[in-house]
């Protein structure tokens, strides 16, 4: 899109700033009485908003501005934007190469006109305002083109007739302007709480802002200037120009505002007529950012009242001593869980501290949010722990949000979260959710819906972080860092962190708390290892082993399902096949992939114990839990099962107390260190267990809720 | 910190294997001519070779054309596109549409410029013909003002581009609507179909093009005629293409030439 730019001298300076609504500006700075000694020079009515935000954050302006004339302003702009953009600045400027056409002639005639006719004539700035003169005759134009938005304003009151007719007497005794002005600033303040902790392109403004009952008839672009230009929302460009450090070289490439990606795609753009107009390929999927896409966020203000959460009133400390308190009682947690959730709950009450780490960090004074971590085993009852601690920030009217990278973990969670919370039912997003729209303090969202946040949340818990996409995904975690507020706090759940995060626990840079033990108590059933020769071996000869075949045996025996997970989609209906032949038919055996369209029913069917054998890949290797299972890994030096993904999938086995002590074994030709690794972290996590005495405790009558 | 030394480090070291645009997999080895997507990609695109309607370039047969007083009604020459509409070719248009995924472009048009030369072999009959057929202009159905602001682009355009190209003509913008239509794709065939007529018309400069395209001509034999061909994204009826040819037919007859439409579209639905 276009915009307005203007310079305005206020006694304290010159500043550069962007309008959606000039009159709105004018109107503003003339009544705040900041025209002080100065002059409203109007740099462009349209200029593309990439070059325009450009100029408002970069340019910095002098007081011998006062006495420029138009080509000087025209000139120092232009010298601006080339330091900003280099030369591309030309292209941006307008759209200065036509697409010629081989045959050595003609030239498109289209963008010559389109170069001529749409941005060149109209950018040249001139005087609007000055203390001496009053409006000079083009800011006459503009102001009468203000009258005529105030008429047209009024005659659309006037026609809606009876409610509105007597506050329309009394206006028209009172003038206009200030009619209009408290139902522009009434908008502006709707406009301003709809953004709280918002991030959205123009585009979804326009979809969120009709779901809230703002139409489009509105003159919502008033109300989002006025409450622009009263500070309580930003506005900015989608896409930020390359940044030029001090002393660092520039670096090379714009980025997304929005989800903080490199945005290297520039096309030739029709909504604001510059030839590289930069887009955003990684966040597409969400609506497309780009140079010229108006980016509306909730200004973030240091507000003590709202950031932080609020301290706990005298009496409430007692709230916070550890083990044996109330706000633990009514959740029915494992000895396990409830260290882990009131250690939790003891880094939730923490002050938010200046930039946690080394002091040139802190000298930046950037208030991060500060990070926890909970690393519980499998089947340790995650979702239980974050209760207390969800509770614990919606009792302080705080905001908090569940996110995970995977819709099928939302859809499980959002049921058994509004059981627990019915005052404040949870917000379920995801991708073509129905409440995409809607506003509440309890929010659960795969992670890509953080994008439309910024700020907004006291507590951000991630779920399953090392899964993906999350992991792996900068976008992903630059979205859950802006969702969170500055002083808020960030939980990670995981029960396989990833190897940086890991490492930062070791360190002792990353606090954090260990749930070693499953909910019911019983030890984590340790892989053991079996060596055979590789699957695709196997298959070719149509021999299987005789171990795996009497192991399968084993478990269906004992009436367990059993989860064989193989690390090649193609492998799965030989081996299919294969087992078929060997194992009794009353016995039914199952393949799944993701490329089976067929996966969430045979999923359904194995969770309903109809499938015993069930084969698949680590699409599987979390979420599918079933009482009494074994677990079997065929390939396990493959590349694909990494240390995560070996601890995940032995995870399926004995999750449940009835059947605690599940089969989980490694069939692999070669040890490799991801099957060292998971069977050491199993072991260790088994030791610490023991050691604190989780473990073989009459607890588990307790059931999940 | 270190990580900040060595990430460029490792970026050198190990270069990001590609990932092929239409499907988001990792990229052994690129198609050939198609560099952006991967071979299995490629290897589904439902190019129409051998079009069995003569007339819309349909892949299958073509109960529209032969109704009678449809020939009577139609004021293009014939249409051929580059693939038949299946879903995965819906898919691609939606992202490159609608998502503005403008990163398919370059692969449009070389489609594009593909479907070009296959239509002008055809339609020049057996090769060495005497006088093959080709083309003079390039043209493209327009957006409305609003709709192009609102996407940024016209596909049609970015179409034209690639189609212009293959054919090493001038690509000229002269059409422009006069209203906004709905969109297309959440009509029936009969609103379709009547909500056409009058939402195209000659930009002002069109004469001034005609005559520059006429004195331009590399053949001098048939002076005062001339072959546009037009460009869209989907020919689902064709009465988009059919209403833009009407308005570029009675503008040529106005100005005294005689032209002969024909039309180019990515799909063919």
């Amino acid at each position: 899109m276009r915009i307005h730019v203007y310079a305005i001298r206020r006694s304290e300076g010159w500043k550069v700033d962007i309008s959606l609504d000039i009159v709105t500006d004018l109107t503003w700075w003339s009544q705040t009485g900041e025209y002080n000694g100065s002059r409203v020079w109007l740099l462009s009515e349209q200029m593309p908003l990439s070059l325009a935000v450009g100029l408002r954050d970069l340019w910095m302006l002098e007081n011998r501005m006062d006495h420029w004339s138009a080509g000087e302003w025209q000139s120092g702009m232009k010298i601006v934007l080339s330091k900003i953009w280099g030369k591309a600045s030309e292209q941006l400027w307008v759209g200065k190469s036509p697409v010629v056409i081989e045959e050595g002639g003609l030239i498109e005639e289209g963008a010559k006109r389109r170069a001529n006719r749409e941005y060149i004539p109209s950018d040249i700035p001139y005087l609007l305002w000055s203390q001496a003169q009053g409006y000079t005759n083009k800011g006459l134009i503009m102001m009468k083109k203000a009258q005529d938005i105030v008429r047209h304003a009024e005659e659309q009151l006037t026609w809606n007739g009876d409610e509105w007719g007597g506050r329309e007497s009394e206006s028209r005794s009172k003038g206009t302007k200030k009619y209009e002005d408290t139902m522009q600033q009434e908008i502006a303040c709707r406009v301003a709480s709809l953004l709280k902790g918002r991030s959205l392109l123009l585009s979804e403004w326009m979809v969120y802002m009709e779901h809230h009952g703002l139409e489009k008839e509105s003159n919502w672009l008033a109300g989002i200037q006025l409450a622009y230009l009263n500070g309580r929302i930003d506005l900015t460009a989608s896409i930020a120009p390359p940044s030029r450090g001090g002393l660092r070289r520039r670096t090379a490439s714009s980025h997304c505002r929005r989800c903080g990606s490199v945005a290297m795609k520039a096309t030739r753009c029709a909504s604001c007529g510059s030839d590289a107009c930069t887009y955003c390929e990684a966040c597409l999927a969400m609506g497309r950012s780009r140079s010229c896409a108006l980016l509306l966020r909730g200004a973030h203000r240091a507000c003590p009242a709202d950031g932080a959460l609020a301290a706990p009133s005298s009496g409430g400390r007692q709230d916070l001593a550890p083990v044996d308190a109330d706000p633990m009682g009514r959740w029915g947690l494992s000895p396990a869980q409830r260290e882990a959730a009131s250690a939790a709950l003891r880094f939730l009450e923490e002050p938010p501290s200046v930039g946690g780490g080394s002091w040139w960090r802190r000298r930046k004074e950037r208030v991060t949010p500060a990070r926890f971590l909970l690393w519980a085993v499998t089947g340790a009852g995650k979702t239980e722990m974050i209760f207390p601690l969800l509770s614990a920030v919606l009792q302080r009217g705080g905001r908090a949000l569940v996110a995970t990278p995977r819709r099928d973990v939302v859809l499980e969670l959002a049921p058994r979260i509004a059981a627990v919370f019915p005052d404040t039912p949870p917000v379920v997003l995801y991708g073509g959710s129905p409440e995409r729209w809607t506003a509440g303090r309890l929010v659960l969202a795969t992670t890509h819906q953080l994008l439309r946040f910024h700020q907004s949340f006291d507590l951000v818990i991630i779920d399953e972080l090392d899964a993906f996409p999350y992991h792996n995904d900068p976008m992903l975690a630059f979205a859950a860092e802006q969702s969170c507020k500055p002083q808020g706090k960030f939980i990670y759940l995981s029960a396989t962190p990833p190897v940086q995060m890991q490492l930062a626990v070791r360190r002792g840079a990353l606090a954090h708390v260990k749930v070693p033990a499953r909910y019911h108590g019983h030890p984590l059933p340790v892989p053991t290892r079996i060596e055979i020769p590789p699957l695709q071996q196997c298959l070719r000869h149509a021999k299987l082993p005789v171990v795996l075949r009497k192991i399968i045996e084993k478990s269906t025996e004992r009436g367990a399902q059993l989860f064989i997970f193989v690390s090649r989609i193609h492998q799965i209906e030989s081996l299919v096949n294969r087992l078929r032949q060997v194992i009794p038919p009353h016995i039914r055996i199952e393949g799944t992939s993701s490329k089976d369209e067929r996966r969430a029913e045979k999923v359904l069917a194995f969770r309903a114990g109809e499938i015993q054998i069930l084969i698949t890949t680590t699409i599987l290797e979390r979420g599918v839990t079933v009482p009494r299972s074994d677990v079997i890994i065929l390939d396990a030096d493959g590349s694909l099962f990494d240390e995560a993904s070996l601890v995940q999938m032995a995870g399926r086995a004995g999750r449940s107390a009835s059947d605690p002590a599940g089969q989980v074994t490694f069939y692999s030709p070669e040890w490799t260190n991801a099957q060292r690794g998971a069977i050491r972290q199993i072991r260790r996590m088994n030791r610490i267990a023991r050691r604190k005495g989780y473990l073989h405790e009459l607890n588990t009558s307790r059931a999940r809720l | 910190m270190i990580e900040r030394i060595l990430a460029p480090l490792h970026a050198l070291l190990a270069p990001p294997i590609p990932t092929c645009l239409a499907c988001g997999k990792r990229m052994t080895k690129a198609a050939q001519g198609y560099p952006e997507i991967c071979r299995a990609c490629v290897a589904q695109i439902p190019w129409i070779i051998r079009p069995r309607c003569a007339v819309c370039g349909r892949s299958i047969g073509c109960p529209d054309c032969t109704r009678p007083g449809v020939a009577a009604s139609r004021h293009f020459a014939c249409n051929r596109s580059a693939v038949a509409y299946d879903p995965l070719m819906r898919e691609w248009l939606a992202q490159y549409k609608y998502r503005g995924r403008e990163a398919f472009t370059p692969i449009f048009q070389r489609m594009m410029g593909q479907a070009y030369k296959r239509m002008a072999s055809e339609l020049s009959g057996p090769p060495h013909a005497v006088s093959p057929w080709h083309i003079d202009a390039v043209t493209y159905v327009p957006l409305s003002p609003s709709r192009l602001r609102e996407r940024g682009f016209n596909q049609a355009e970015l179409l034209a581009i690639g189609a212009a190209a293959a054919a090493k003509a001038p690509l000229i913008d002269i059409l422009e609507r006069t209203r906004d239509t709905q969109k297309q794709s959440s009509k029936t065939r009969r609103e379709r179909l009547s909500d056409m007529k009058s939402a195209f018309q000659l930009q002002p400069h069109a004469a001034d093009v005609f005559q520059q395209i006429l004195s331009r001509r590399r053949t001098l034999s048939k002076k005062n005629e001339i072959k546009i061909l037009l460009i869209d994204d989907v020919y689902t009826t064709g009465s988009t293409l059919n209403y833009c040819s009407l308005a570029l037919l009675q503008a040529c007859t106005d100005l005294g030439i005689s032209a002969q439409m024909y039309s180019l579209t990515w799909a063919r639905s």
